[in-house]
């Protein structure tokens, strides 16, 4: 039953009118985002919301800037940039190579010296997203997944469950 | 694209920014550690095995309510005994011992406590506590840290500070924190400016793995070291300490800051003990603790035993312990 709901929705979003593509597209976006940042210094994790900015160029270079705020162990602001090829057409899967900055709070572990591990934290990783589709209006994206690593052993793992933008 | 190289300016500026670190402050450290030097270690390890004895002769508590679970053997916990012991031995080293009983429907609590008064800032108050009540023998929980206490109590006798000293023995932490609970709510905690509080504190191994990750926070995974713990209110505290113990050579440290004020649900594993409601109620409070049955394979059983306790690692904490109470309570020259 589950599949066939499944396969129900990916028919429509594909049938969808996708409109024609631009020279670049400005995508405003809202998506739902959890996160597992741990190192040996660090770790800064949980689930929430985040607002951000995809663009899109007619050759399928794509390019995206969200800020989220997560809950659970504190509240983990993570910033993240991506570049990346996103395929055309109205199932565009798309690949990125990512860079995030994560400030707000987290669980630190101190130097020897008492000293505070720096702000903010990186990583850096790729992401995917096998479930993203173009509409007339904009985009939405499901089941995002990335990986990241870092300084102090750190381990980055993200997934965005929904994202959704409108494009201008 | 100049909005992705904006923002990534932006970013690059924030992380420049943002990683100036300012230095614990180190001027106390040195007369500080003039206090620990002052401990009678050889006294320790006799504490543990009396306190553990007594533990082990009592009649258990009554636990009505509080049915025997895994981890949570209700039907073996004691106290009786090492109330009295404690609130002896405090008498033998020239304090007044004071115990606050403190009931409600279901049971009675006995919080033993005893201050070296303080000379210029005697209403300020540095609490350091542990609770007395124990599973089993509990050797390492909580025997270690009473004898800590204890040790410490009698070292800073040979001193004076600026701030009252108050050593409390908190009941039925085991039961959730039922006496120190009672103790905050009762305002008998209001004039107290920053506090230690002490769980487990003589366990330690140099096997790799001993120390397990919790709730998915990373730990180093030898457990040779002594938890310290803070939250924003005891932040500089939490550093201060942790710099100390290593730059004069006390014990292994490692120092935690929980987010915020510690209560988050990932985070809260660090509020497992009597300071959690001082976190709660803003109180500067620094937490030290082996790491519980993150790394303790006797925790809360039977064999948590004198044997399983690392003396050299249980006087290396006291030692800080004792430091840490000096510099925060201002010890005078």
């Amino acid at each position: 039953m589950k599949a066939t709901t499944l396969a129900l929705i990916l028919l429509i979003l594909c049938t969808l009118p996708c409109g024609a593509q631009k020279n670049l597209t400005f995508s405003p976006l809202i998506q739902q985002c959890g996160m597992y940042y741990t190192s040996d210094r660090i770790t800064a994790d949980g689930v929430g919301l985040g607002l951000g900015l995809h663009l899109l160029h007619r050759t399928g270079l794509a390019a995206q800037a969200d800020v989220n705020l997560l809950w659970l162990n504190g509240n983990s602001i993570p910033i993240r940039l991506a570049l990346g090829y996103q395929r055309s057409g109205r199932w565009t899967p798309a690949a990125y190579l990512t860079a995030d900055a994560i400030v707000g709070q987290r669980t630190q572990f101190l130097s020897e010296t008492g000293a505070k591990p720096p702000v903010p934290a990186w990583s850096f990783g790729v992401r995917i997203t096998p479930l993203k589709f173009r509409t007339a209006k904009g985009f939405l994206s499901a089941l995002e997944l990335g990986v990241g690593i870092g300084p102090a052993r750190l381990l980055n793992l993200e997934v965005t469950l929904f994202s959704a933008g409108i494009s201008f | 694209m100049r909005t992705i190289i904006l923002i990534s300016l932006i970013l690059i500026t924030f992380a420049v920014s943002s990683c100036s670190k300012e230095d614990p402050d180190r001027s106390g450290y040195l007369t500080a550690t003039t206090v620990a030097a002052d401990l009678t270690i050889d006294s320790l390890m006799p504490w543990v095995e009396r306190f553990t004895l007594a533990h082990l002769n009592d009649t258990p508590v009554d636990n009505t309510g509080f049915p025997p679970a895994d981890l949570f053997p209700s039907d073996h916990l004691t106290r009786d005994a090492a109330v009295g012991m404690f609130s002896t031995v405090l008498e033998s080293m020239g304090y007044e011992p004071d115990t606050a009983v403190l009931s409600d429907d279901v049971n009675t609590t006995y919080n033993v406590f005893a201050e070296w008064p303080g000379t210029t800032k005697a209403g300020e108050v540095i609490l350091v506590a542990g609770h007395i009540d124990a599973f089993y023998g509990g050797s390492d929980d909580n025997t270690t840290a009473i004898a800590a206490i204890l040790e410490a109590a009698r070292a800073v006798r040979k001193h004076s500070f600026a701030r009252t000293i108050r050593f409390v023995a908190f009941d039925l932490e085991e039961l959730g924190s039922i006496g120190s609970t009672r103790y905050l709510e009762q305002g008998l905690a209001d004039d107290v400016k920053a506090a230690i509080v002490l769980d487990l504190v003589g366990y330690a191994s140099e096997e790799p793995g001993s120390q397990k990750n919790i709730k998915g926070i990373r730990f180093p995974d030898v457990g040779n070291y002594l938890m310290v713990c803070g939250n924003k209110d005891s932040e500089s505290l939490t550093r201060q300490i942790t710099d100390m113990s290593h730059s004069c050579g006390l014990t292994k440290t490692v120092g935690i800051l929980a987010p915020g004020d510690g209560t988050y649900f990932l985070s809260s594993v660090f509020m497992r003990s009597d300071h959690g409601l001082m976190w709660y109620k803003g109180i500067p409070t620094v937490f030290f603790t082996d790491g519980a049955n993150f790394r303790n394979p006797n925790y809360h059983l039977p064999s948590d035993l004198p044997s399983t306790v690392n003396k050299d690692f249980l006087v290396n904490n006291t030692r800080l312990l004792t430091a840490a109470i000096a510099l925060m309570a201002e010890v005078q020259k």
